[in-house]
């Protein structure tokens, strides 16, 4: 016991040590009137800015008979406003020498333009436009639901596995919006309405549900003043926003499936009910992913695949707002048995719930964290989506540089106690990816 | 039409029908590079960037591609079994060094890399001369990357991406060139362990190596990390290889690889093209497919994806390449519009030839362009990367330093010219990999008015034959392991670190 202590000690002292190195982001943060939230983060050293927006919606706040819709909307806010024609959108932004995107997820949607610093303006009121302004014809929407559909085919129905986050999580969830994909049903997507479109707009997009973020070569007064100058007279949303307040309950029994893919190399993909992003338990289980598949001597390397038992194994959490997965994806040796390959996992993750893992292995897995963390720093656009996520689903966006923190403070107890309460076999989906072929031989 | 309205139109001092000018525009400042070369040879390139507690070793090896014939496939296996075993220590003891430090690392038969926190830099660089200067390679661990390459092979042929990128090359350069053999399970085969040390001693050599340094650390720190761990590493000649340039096909050529239940059809127009890193015309050319297909605003995405609907994204690319270039456009399309789109695609190609750009395009390009340099340099990467291309390719000191004023020096004249240098669209191949049911519609392209069908060996097939169930073949391209899925799902969870897809 006293050598365990001891240890203990010894890795506390690695992880203060290793805290020297401190990341400092500065911040400005406040509210204006109509409750769009502002974070400044101004960084002078190259002549460029980001402008981004984060709406706090996503796919679990759709209407379960009006699936991928926060995800067609997305690609509806590029077709124009009130003062930018259809299409001219990108052309504006790239036109003046910048990078426009976006993306949704189950949670929010995200929108940003990467500017040369002098154009921080034209950012500023574009996307206020889109904001107050947005302007939708129905042959945008004809055009896009297209788009959309065959954005479906390319990411999953063309992609080998393509389909395993779809699969996974409608056997995972039976109640929560979790559990159908963001990109939605391409039926859903053809039957959506103009007037769906308009209702969608005024719940959602408003200011009092998103939060702006500029990051870069600007003097954070002016900023400050342009912010007001184009958002301040956007009008709070005047309804209710909607929310689904769904807790799942246990899934209480394993869930074992088949699915028959255009595939060769056999997988085998877990789902195990984990615990939403930001909570204690969820950096103790990034921490024990670390171990299992972290780094070229993390167990499932070391283990399986160095040892030619595997082509790849890994596992990972979704940052997910509310409780999701965790999953564990095998994949097996060409021509190899999947049954042998899902041991394998098996064998490291009941080892890992009923031993303690090693203080050589949390601290390597803290090593990799802290890396991450400043790598993570390297660009004002990833600095721009963290600073948006943490006040999006925190409020707090100083969380950036305390997120070492986060890790340096969990105990190989902490892993223990999370291995045990998670990855228990009634709380998992386990999917068999398997070739066509071996659907018609049966 | 609709417009969402949200009812409030208070009198504002704002004219929002307005759009912002720019501001005067803040100077972009090019860090210097400085550079030291060892008695050995090694070239050093450092740039000292101190904002974050972070700092890279990078390796070029400078190394001519080659044929191995009867070994195809050798560079492609010293890339996965070099880095494992040095002369000191196993792999498991390598492995456990650079992650208790949280530092990565790699060795491939092209490069070697490694990077972490600075404050570990000299663990970092100690570990990584052994794993370069010392290697050992055994046949264990020859027999996994064999096991683990046609692994991924089998993967690969499945993937229409990666079954488009095997059949253009093999098509485009030919079996024989380096950049179009294939590697096949029997090639993969014959390879030895000596075949690995033989690769080592000849190629890997500090006289043809570049190493690039970036990040929270000084020149004279940087010095003495290097001639500590490099100084003894022995020179010695490394042959160099030429071969026949592949030409572009002298007429239009269709050709179909049959993908079983293809939900789209993925198509290139491709050709092989004399095009070197920063030749005369390397602004020009890069402006003129900016406009062609370069991103979102790109005549190929405005046509096919924002006009008609047919795809997801479509974009085309003109690679430089230190041997031979490439041209291709690409998307993947819905099924039965595949005839329209490779229709499309070839109109925008010879409207751009035939047609001036207007000043407003030519104006939209060099903004974008500018953009995209200024942007470049929030990686201090990049001035290392144009410290070695001003040493490797001889361009003038001052070359990307007068970068922007050679864009802005660009005319429609300019455009139109490398419009005609390389944009080809009747000396093409037309590739589609796809379902074979909509392959007749696509006879009309042909010059000959026939469609060859190839399996993805690159071998001729008749119609009616199904695809191959090729697994262990695949051309020389560097073996990906597959972190596809596993980048898929990050970029589907949102996570940070994620690598976006082009466009939403």
């Amino acid at each position: 016991m006293m050598k365990k202590i001891l240890n203990i000690c010894i890795a506390l002292c690695f992880v203060f040590a290793a805290n020297a190195q401190k990341i400092n982001i500065p911040i400005v943060e406040y509210d204006l009137n109509n409750g769009l939230h502002v974070i400044l983060h101004q960084d002078n050293s190259t002549p460029n800015v980001v402008v981004s927006l984060m709406y706090h919606v996503g796919s679990k706040d759709e209407n379960p008979d009006r699936t991928g819709f926060a995800h067609l909307f997305e690609h509806l806010l590029f077709e124009g406003s009130e003062y930018i024609g259809r299409g001219e959108y990108m052309k504006i932004v790239q036109s003046n020498g910048g990078e426009l995107n976006a993306n949704t997820t189950n949670d929010r949607t995200y929108y940003y333009e990467l500017m040369p610093s002098n154009q921080i303006e034209l950012a500023l009121w574009l996307e206020s436009e889109r904001m107050l302004h947005a302007k939708i014809d129905s042959t945008g929407i004809a055009t896009q639901k297209n788009v959309v559909i065959e954005e479906r085919k390319q990411r999953m129905d063309n992609q080998q596995y393509g389909s395993f986050q779809e699969e996974l999580f409608k056997r995972a969830f039976r109640e929560h919006h979790y559990k159908w994909p963001v990109i939605g049903d391409p039926e859903h997507i053809r039957n959506a309405t103009d007037k769906d479109v308009v209702d969608f707009y005024r719940m959602y997009y408003v200011p009092n549900n998103a939060v702006l973020v500029i990051a870069g070569d600007f003097q954070t007064e002016t900023a400050k003043k342009m912010v007001e100058k184009y958002f301040g007279d956007i009008p709070r949303g005047s309804q209710q926003i909607k929310r689904y307040s769904i807790v799942e309950k246990p899934l209480a029994g394993e869930i074992r499936d088949t699915v028959y893919d255009n595939i060769t190399l056999h997988a085998v993909f877990m789902g195990y009910r984990s615990p939403a992003y930001g909570s204690k338990d969820y950096y103790a289980f990034e921490i024990l992913n670390s171990i299992l598949s972290g780094g070229n001597s993390s167990r499932f390397k070391d283990n399986i695949i160095n040892k030619n038992k595997a082509t790849e194994i890994f596992s990972l959490s979704i940052p997910l707002e509310n409780p999701g997965l965790n999953i564990i994806f095998g994949l097996a040796n060409f021509g190899g048995n999947l049954k042998d390959t899902e041991d394998a996992i098996n064998h490291e993750v009941d080892s890992i719930v009923n031993y303690y893992v090693s203080d050589e292995e949390l601290q390597k897995a803290i090593a990799t964290k802290e890396t991450e963390i400043v790598m993570d720093k390297s660009s004002i656009s990833n600095i721009a989506h963290t600073l948006a996520e943490y006040h999006t689903y925190f409020k707090n966006a100083k969380m950036i540089n305390s997120e070492l923190l986060n890790y340096s403070n969990i105990t190989r107890d902490d892993i223990k106690r999370v291995a045990e309460k998670y990855l228990k076999p009634e709380n998992r989906v386990v999917l068999y990816y398997l070739p066509q072929s071996m659907k018609k031989s049966k | 039409m609709f417009a969402i309205c949200t009812g409030f139109t208070n009198a504002q001092t704002l004219d929002r029908s307005i759009q912002p000018k720019p501001a005067p525009a803040n100077e972009i400042k090019i860090k210097s590079d400085q550079t030291f070369t060892l008695g050995n040879g090694l070239k050093v390139f450092v740039v000292e960037d101190h904002k974050l507690p972070k700092v890279y070793f990078s390796f070029r090896f400078d190394i001519d591609s080659k044929t191995y014939g009867e070994k195809a496939g050798i560079s492609e296996i010293f890339s996965s079994v070099a880095g494992k075993a040095t002369t000191s220590k196993t792999k498991s003891e390598i492995n456990k060094s650079f992650d208790l430090i949280g530092a990565n690392f790699e060795f491939s038969s092209t490069a070697g890399f490694v990077s972490g926190l600075s404050k570990y830099r000299s663990k970092m660089i100690e570990l990584f001369a052994d794993v370069l200067l010392n290697p050992v390679f055994t046949d264990e661990e020859l027999d996994l990357a064999k096991n683990q390459t046609i692994s991924a092979l089998a993967y690969m042929s499945r993937d229409p991406k990666q079954m488009m990128s095997v059949i253009s090359r093999i098509l485009m350069y030919g079996k024989n060139h380096p950049k179009g053999e294939m590697f096949t399970g029997e090639t993969i085969k014959k390879i030895t362990v000596d075949d690995m040390n033989e690769y080592y001693k000849t190629f890997i050599a500090p006289n043809k190596t570049r190493l690039v340094i970036v990040g929270d650390i000084t020149l004279a720190e940087a010095k003495t990390e290097v001639e500590k761990y490099f100084k003894n590493w022995e020179k010695h000649e490394v042959p160099e290889y030429k071969y026949e340039q592949p030409k572009a096909p002298e007429k239009v050529r269709v050709a179909f690889v049959h993908k079983e239940g293809a939900v789209q059809s993925e198509i290139s127009i491709c050709y092989p093209v004399d095009y070197k890193y920063y030749n005369s015309d390397y602004f020009k050319a890069n402006l003129m497919t900016h406009i062609l297909g370069g991103g979102a605003s790109g005549r190929l995405f405005q046509n096919l994806r924002e006009a008609h609907g047919y795809t997801y994204g479509c974009y085309n690319e003109l690679a430089a390449d230190d041997v031979i270039g490439y041209y291709s456009a690409s998307a993947g399309v819905k099924n039965d519009v595949t005839d329209s789109a490779v229709s499309q695609i070839l109109f925008e190609m010879q409207r751009i030839i035939d047609t001036p750009i207007s000043e407003q395009d030519l104006a939209a390009a060099k903004a974008f362009t500018m953009g995209s340099f200024g942007r470049s340099l929030q990686n201090s990467g990049t001035i290392a990367n144009f410290a070695v291309a001003i040493d490797k390719y001889n361009l003038p000191a001052d070359y990307f330093k007068n970068y922007l004023k050679s864009i802005e020096a660009l005319t429609i004249r300019d455009i139109e010219e490398a419009a005609k240098k390389y944009i080809h669209p009747k000396n093409a191949w037309i590739i589609v990999v796809g379902d074979k049911k909509y392959a007749s519609n696509l006879k009309q392209f042909a010059s000959d008015g026939k469609i060859e069908f190839y399996d993805l060996y690159g071998n001729l097939t008749n119609e009616s034959s199904d695809s191959c169930d090729c697994t262990v073949y695949y051309l020389a391209v560097t073996v990906v392991v597959l972190f596809i899925i596993f980048i898929l799902m990050k970029r589907s969870a949102a996570k940070r670190k994620r690598k976006l897809e082009k466009y939403r």
